[in-house]
């Protein structure tokens, strides 16, 4: 019954509004990103360092992404 | 997950053991990493690949695992599984449109692009390995 409930959820799509919100959805991609990335590129696994590099990572791309999202919305606003 | 487990597939010939490798890195993700030697590191890789495709077709169903478009060659990348994800999508005529179907083929193909990059890696780091072995 509960493997019948697990599939279900997988059947049909949740709603996802066009809101603001539901950019928030970007921000487990990015974490994926991030942990595979450091994963594949550090030299040794620590924890405490690999935390820190991955933070540091999720942090670069969301600055980068909200960045180049007001560069674009500014010249969405003088050219349009 | 003992590197002594892993370590045994070492002692095939080269190009079997990188062969070997990258298939299993494709079959499941982290598992190139695995016959390395390189548990964490293979841990992390399957749980990170996981979750970006089991949410990826949670927000937009397994319908967003459609063969006809161009998304299903990067999502195909996770495992050949997904080839039979396609199958049941189409035989039960799932369907899902607008922002889910987007955001879900967003997830499950970046998944499946983060897969090659380990699978890519995992052979590198097999022939550094090797190589290392025929200079002792």
């Amino acid at each position: 019954m509960i493997q019948i409930h697990i599939l279900a959820n997988f059947t049909s799509p949740v709603y996802i509004g066009s809101t603001a919100k539901a950019l928030l959805l970007a921000l487990p991609l990015i974490a994926v990103i991030s942990i595979v990335y450091k994963a594949i590129k550090l030299d040794e696994i620590k924890p405490a360092d690999f935390v820190k590099q991955v933070l540091l990572l999720f942090g670069s791309i969301l600055i980068f992404m909200i960045l180049t999202a007001v560069v674009i919305f500014a010249v969405m606003k003088i050219c349009c | 997950m003992k590197e002594t487990s892993a370590g045994q597939f070492k002692k095939l010939p080269a190009v079997a053991y990188l062969f070997l490798v990258g298939v299993a890195g494709w079959w499941i993700p982290g598992m190139g990493h695995w016959l390395t030697g390189r548990p964490k590191r293979a841990a992390l890789i399957f749980f990170s690949i996981m979750f970006a495709f089991l949410l990826g077709i949670w927000l937009g169903s397994i319908a967003v695992i459609d063969a006809k478009t161009p998304w299903y060659w990067a999502q195909l990348l996770n495992s050949p599984a997904v080839a039979y994800l396609a199958h049941v999508s189409k035989v039960f005529g799932l369907e899902s449109y607008g922002k889910p179907r987007e955001i879900g083929e967003i997830y499950t193909g970046i998944a499946g692009m983060l897969n090659l990059l380990c699978v890519v890696n995992a052979v590198y780091l097999a022939h550094c390995d090797t190589i290392k072995e025929q200079n002792k």
